[in-house]
């Protein structure tokens, strides 16, 4: 789900193979008209909700038109200290509207693209350019934090989050 | 823009509360032309407004008058879609449905549905005939559809207008109480001949389908959404408005409209657009019953920065379609619900994998694969069929229900705004194409006796050696004969390919498309590449830019998606692709490489956005590693059916009697073949 996350989020055109958005697992041979039925072919039965969860999650005009860029990530370290990670992707998305609209959407893609869990931190406010940085965008607003795989959701002050 | 419904005699005048509704943009009100009038004035005569006033002429204001109604951000239209939708059955409609229950008047209701539709008809035609001056008077007195003028009889309604009798403005519209077969037939002909746009709003206010004749070429298209319609506002010269209200026993109301534009094309389209944008922004009702209209046309809609493309395997679909209907299916059979999923989980594109005609001996070359690809194990001779990148015609295949087949298919897929893909292999063609008989100087020819050393490279037709297809560093593929991109009849002949693909579907993905990159071509086949009758005929320019240039100007939005390895994304892109897959992408997601990830997401951004994002790849040769099943990040999964990279370069390098280049801009993975 991981690599699915990436080719979904990442610049560029999103490609699905029918069948990979169902957990299909092999391959359609070229010189075959026929696949294995579903039951057959589908190893993790987990996979299919993921995806569906996942599609419904990279819609929307952030992701789809907004400006994309990547975002730092810094490893904390058991001593507190913190060191660029590189082994976690991060970026971030943002609606069209940033700045001038009542409302906008900001969607940060977070992937840990190794095998063990990493403490990171994610210096969201240090994307953006201009008038339109992140932190400017986030500063005196309220925040509806939402969890687009997930069920969590959470209300958190602008400022708290540019602060910390 | 804001919705506004002017059918009835009541005038907004003495309404202080509608007209601050109108004013603040969230109108959808009732009445009548004079209501509608007003109301342009106060949204400042806006084309959308104008437009939203003539045609919004639906119901009487009274009618729509209750209370909850006027609130406002309330769509009115909303309710009247649902309610023209389902003329036949409105009786089981929700009781909470006000217009159900308003329904219930169905004479009173039925008739101010009708007279809204052609009275829309014929306000359009008018505006668009006093736009058009003189010219489009003409034309649009010429247009006039062959149908006789009746109105029919609402339920409930105790006599009929006579036929013959003179519809109440007679302004460029008919109204017809049964339009015969015969002449929707005609009128569909004309509408084919006529150039330009032609929409034909019916029964369903929700739904619109345009069709849009231009060069010659017929794109129909359905509207969910009236949004996408003024994007294209600026492309034709006359405008039919045809708006039929649903009828029972096969009658069908007809009022038309139609105005030509001569200088004022522009804004003559956008009226047309503006009005049916106004008719479209209901919201889809399920229950509603299928259309009996069609047609509008528009243009595609934009792709956003970041399209989601889903590939479709068409052989694989139809089989499967033909097992669960226990007949032989085509491409009509794919069910709208099946589209329907696809617009709403938000994919943009859809690539139709292997709608192209294929022959026997790829077929025949399948089954001999059956025992050897791993991929393949567990199915029967029955379930194999040919490469779909053998190709020996580039028409849909009777089977699939031919030309027209994806044509219908790709109306219905047009409808749900998405666009459409199909395959275009530019290096090769199926050994059984006709060309191998008929343009043998089409294809490569052995030279110097080079099929004596590599026989494996080569088989002979009619005295001549022909090489397969084959990319520089894989294996041939042996149901394939490889073309000639020196000889410039060869690339005439892809171009004119191209230009009909152009004028049927939206886009192409282009099989392994870095092989007819001439640095490429030259590569691989060195001299091979001369014309025999001339060798000064020898084309040496680049294929790709020529390509994308002939296309687009069949259809300006037309995708060109490379299948690119050997990191040639960046070249391709240069030459006219919109996105070229990324291998290197997909082997460090496979291998689960983070840092490489990493790395590749921070390179720079106008590379980026054209970049493909692939999960899966096909594989156009048995020696890269593509695993059989989907990869999983970590760990990565065992190579069933391939070799690696590795071995690709051990092939190449220990493979004797064989001339083959390794090429300066190899990357990394390729070094080690380099002699």
């Amino acid at each position: 789900m991981a690599a699915a996350v990436l080719t979904l989020t990442a610049p560029g055109l999103h490609f699905v193979h029918d069948g990979q958005q169902d957990g299909r697992q092999r391959r359609v041979s070229m010189h075959i008209t026929r696949r294995l039925p579903e039951n057959e072919d589908v190893g993790d039965d987990r996979l299919k909700p993921r995806y569906k969860t996942l599609l419904k999650a990279v819609r929307g005009a952030a992701l789809r038109d907004g400006a994309w860029e990547r975002c730092h990530v810094y490893e904390r370290l058991g001593d507190g200290s913190e060191t660029p990670c590189t082994r976690v992707m991060t970026h971030l998305c943002w609606s069209p509207h940033e700045g001038g609209g009542p409302f906008t959407e900001i969607v940060v893609v977070v992937v840990n693209y190794s095998p063990i869990p990493l403490n990171v931190r994610i210096a969201v406010t240090e994307c953006g350019t201009g008038a339109s940085t992140i932190s400017e965008l986030l500063a005196g607003r309220m925040c509806f934090l939402s969890d687009r795989l997930g069920p969590r959701t959470a209300d958190i002050d602008g400022e708290a989050l540019t602060s910390t | 823009m804001a919705f506004v419904e002017c059918a009835g005699d009541e005038a907004l005048a003495g309404d202080k509360e509608l007209l601050q509704e109108v004013r603040a943009g969230v109108l959808h009100v009732g009445g009548g032309p004079a209501l509608g009038r007003l109301a342009a004035r106060a949204l400042g005569k806006t084309a959308a407004a104008q437009a939203a006033v003539l045609c919004g002429a639906l119901r009487r204001r009274r009618e729509l008058e209750a209370p909850a109604a006027r609130q406002p951000g309330r769509l009115r239209i909303e309710h009247l879609g649902r309610r023209v939708g389902d003329a036949a059955g409105h009786r089981e409609l929700p009781a909470r449905n006000r217009l159900a229950r308003l329904a219930r008047r169905e004479a009173a209701v039925e008739q101010a549905l009708h007279r809204g539709f052609a009275r829309a008809g014929e306000r359009v035609a008018g505006v668009a005939a006093q736009r058009g001056a003189a010219e489009g008077a003409h034309l649009a007195g010429r247009q006039r559809p062959p149908v006789r003028e009746t109105v029919p009889p609402a339920p409930g309604q105790r006599h009929a207008r006579r036929p013959g009798a003179r519809t109440r403005r007679p302004c460029g519209f008919r109204v017809g109480r049964r339009l015969r077969a015969a002449g929707l037939r005609e009128r569909e002909q004309q509408q084919q001949q006529q150039p330009g746009l032609h929409a034909v709003c019916g029964g369903e206010l929700h739904r619109c389908l345009c069709r849009l004749v231009l060069n010659g070429r017929l794109h129909e298209h359905t509207l969910t959404n009236g949004l996408g319609l003024a994007e294209g506002g600026a492309r034709s010269c006359s405008a039919a408005v045809d708006s039929r209200g649903p009828g029972r026993d096969g009658d069908t109301l007809t009022a038309a409209g139609q105005g030509g534009m001569g200088g004022k094309r522009a804004q003559s389209a956008l009226l047309v657009a503006a009005f049916a944008a106004a008719l479209l922004p209901a919201r889809l009702d399920s229950a509603a019953p299928p259309l009996r209209t069609r047609q509008i046309s528009l243009p595609t809609p934009t792709l956003p920065k970041r399209p989601l493309l889903m590939q479709l395997n068409t052989r694989v679909l139809v089989s499967e379609l033909a097992q669960s209907l226990g007949r032989p299916a085509s491409l009509d059979d794919i069910p709208d619900a099946a589209l329907d999923d696809l617009a709403s989980t938000g994919f943009h594109i859809v690539y139709l994998l292997g709608v192209w005609r294929t022959g026997m001996f790829g077929l025949n070359k399948s089954k001999k694969l059956l025992s050897q690809d791993p991929c393949m194990a567990g199915f029967s001779e029955e379930d194999v069929g040919s490469s779909p990148f053998a190709i020996t015609e580039y028409a849909v295949p009777e089977d699939l229900g031919g030309d027209d087949a994806l044509g219908r298919l790709c109306a219905r897929i047009h409808s749900r705004r998405m666009r459409v893909v199909v395959d275009f292999v530019p290096n090769h063609v199926a050994i059984d194409h006709p060309w191998v008989k008929t343009h043998p100087h089409f294809l490569i020819k052995s030279r110097n006796d080079e099929h004596v050393r590599d026989p494996g490279s080569y088989f002979e037709s009619g005295g001549d050696a022909f090489a397969f297809g084959r990319g520089l560093l894989w294996e041939p593929w042996e149901d394939t004969v490889q073309l000639n991109y020196g000889e410039p009849e060869l690339r005439q002949a892809m171009l004119g390919i191209l230009r009909k693909i152009a004028g049927m579907v939206d886009g192409v993905r282009c099989d392994v498309a870095m092989l007819v990159e001439q640095e490429l071509l030259l590569s691989t086949w060195g001299d091979q590449l001369e014309p025999e009758r001339d060798p000064s005929l020898q084309d040496t320019s680049e294929f790709w830019p020529a390509a994308c240039r002939e296309a687009r100007q069949v259809n300006p939005n037309f995708l060109f998606i490379a299948e690119s390895y050997w990191e040639r994304e960046q070249a391709l892109m240069y030459k006219g692709f919109d996105f070229c897959y990324d291998k290197v992408f997909y082997d460090r997601l496979v291998q689960g490489d983070g840092e490489g990830i990493d790395h590749l997401l921070n390179l720079g951004r106008n590379y980026q956005v054209c970049i493909a994002r692939v999960l899966r790849f096909h594989p156009p040769s048995p020696y890269l590693s593509f695993p059989c099943y989907a990869p999983s990040p970590s760990p990565p999964p065992p190579c069933v059916c391939g070799r690696t990279n590795s071995c690709a370069s051990l092939k190449i390098t220990t493979r004797t009697g064989r001339r083959r280049f390794c090429p300066t801009w190899t990357s990394t993975w390729l070094r080690p073949c380099s002699p």
